[in-house]
């Protein structure tokens, strides 16, 4: 009996890389592509369809959101996450969440793509080893507290230390602190390389 | 007459998927498809491509005008067509500057744009995705427009991302600490930023620094 495959990615290439990889695999059936969830979920294929591929990068959708509306509405299918972009903490967030691997697009992907896709239909987790060796990364001081997070932010959208301490009810003191924990805890010397680093390591997504 | 082309992108499924389109048309010959740049470098003097297909994101640490300047000293010929992860106005007008013919976002529908593209730029003539067209016009009305992200200014930015500061950077560049201020003045005016923090963020985000 085949695997019947779908994925919901946004940029075209993809998709069609997708079905040119799965074509000629035994017992794996590719039923199309989407750019979007909402159009997978509203589609034919949507209800026969056991494993999703789902991009980590779809415009304005978070990675765990995307999960949990396609398991909503599908809740047979087994998701397997297509990165580009994830974190190790998105890579713990969305396995936490219930998707069954995650294959990173950086990687030579055709080969480990059907194997992802026979372990998630089989109910397994399966991480390339690129998505292993960032899912490893993940170490529990990189966990910011809130506060933190927020000073980080406020730093990348370019505000001065003034504007933080109003924008969180804040003494200047106390944000001077804050910027000096994140300097500890990034293990840098500056503010500028505060932000540098945060982007490397996903902390600043999207939003900088 | 054939058209040959070579292919890098740092994601398989891409260059399969691109493949996919190009194979629908006779005169489109792909001569070569790469996962590392080092790799397509060394192949382009014997494959001699007309055109050079080339993701953005190909090698880690190395911003997308140094990639073109760098394709361009080993095929000096070839049409160098980018396909970019960011939707960037403002960079359109450096990559041509530095020599590049056509620039393409991943987001585009690309079965229509790519062939449309290669066959734009084998005319000779530039070519923008339509997405990338109107994001350029929008990026030359604002007043972020106008200046050139030069050698100096990107070498200045990855100073501060790794921490020097404007004096240690004059000192190190030779230059009075007042040149240092000038330019990011102007970096921030490119990028936007309000702060120089905000500056190493954004520019952090678009691939200027690793």
């Amino acid at each position: 009996m085949g695997i019947n495959v779908v994925i919901v990615d946004d940029q075209d290439i993809i998709r069609l890389g997708v079905r040119q990889s799965l074509g000629d695999v035994p017992h794996i059936t590719f039923l199309g592509g989407y750019s979007d969830v909402s159009s997978f979920c509203r589609s034919a294929a949507a209800q026969r369809t056991d494993v999703v591929l789902l991009d980590d990068s779809l415009p304005d959708t978070d990675i765990v959101q995307a999960y949990e509306t396609v398991q909503e509405q599908c809740p047979n299918a087994a998701v397997l996450i297509l990165g580009s972009q994830m974190s190790a903490h998105d890579i713990h967030r969305v396995i936490g969440a219930g998707a069954l691997g995650v294959v990173c697009k950086n990687e030579p992907v055709q080969d480990m793509l059907v194997v992802g896709i026979r372990h998630a239909h089989a109910g397994q987790v399966y991480l390339s080893p690129s998505a292993a060796l960032i899912a490893g990364r993940l170490e529990p001081s990189l966990v910011l507290t809130p506060r933190l997070d927020q000073v980080l932010h406020l730093m990348a959208r370019g505000c001065h230390v003034q504007e933080i301490a109003q924008e969180l009810s804040i003494t200047d003191r106390a944000v001077y602190n804050a910027r000096k924990r994140l300097r500890e805890i990034l293990e840098v010397d500056t503010n500028e390389q505060i932000v540098a680093e945060a982007v490397r390591r996903g902390l600043l997504r999207g939003d900088g | 007459m054939t058209v040959r082309i070579v292919m890098a992108d740092d994601m398989d499924l891409a260059l399969e998927g691109m493949r996919a389109i190009l194979r629908q048309h006779d005169s489109f010959q792909v001569t070569g498809a790469y996962l590392l740049l080092s790799e397509m470098l060394q192949a382009l003097v014997e494959l001699r491509p007309n055109v050079i297909l080339v993701g953005d994101k190909i090698e880690p640490g190395l911003d997308v005008l140094a990639l073109v300047e760098r394709i361009q000293q080993a095929a000096p010929r070839a049409r160098i067509v980018i396909l970019s992860n960011l939707s960037d106005g403002l960079i359109v007008q450096e990559l041509f500057t530095v020599g590049a013919a056509g620039y393409l976002y991943k987001n585009d529908p690309l079965s229509l744009c790519l062939v449309e593209a290669i066959q734009t730029v084998m005319r000779g003539r530039p070519y923008l995705s339509p997405t990338a067209n109107s994001e350029y016009l929008l990026a030359m009305q604002s007043e972020r427009a106008g200046w050139q992200l030069d050698a100096e200014a990107r070498e200045i930015l990855r100073q501060m991302a790794r921490g020097y500061r404007p004096q240690e950077i004059a000192l190190r560049r030779n230059v009075p600490v007042r040149r240092v201020y000038s330019v990011c003045e102007r970096l921030r005016r490119r990028f936007g930023a309000e702060t120089n923090i905000q500056l190493i963020a954004l520019a952090a985000t678009e691939g200027f620094l690793f």
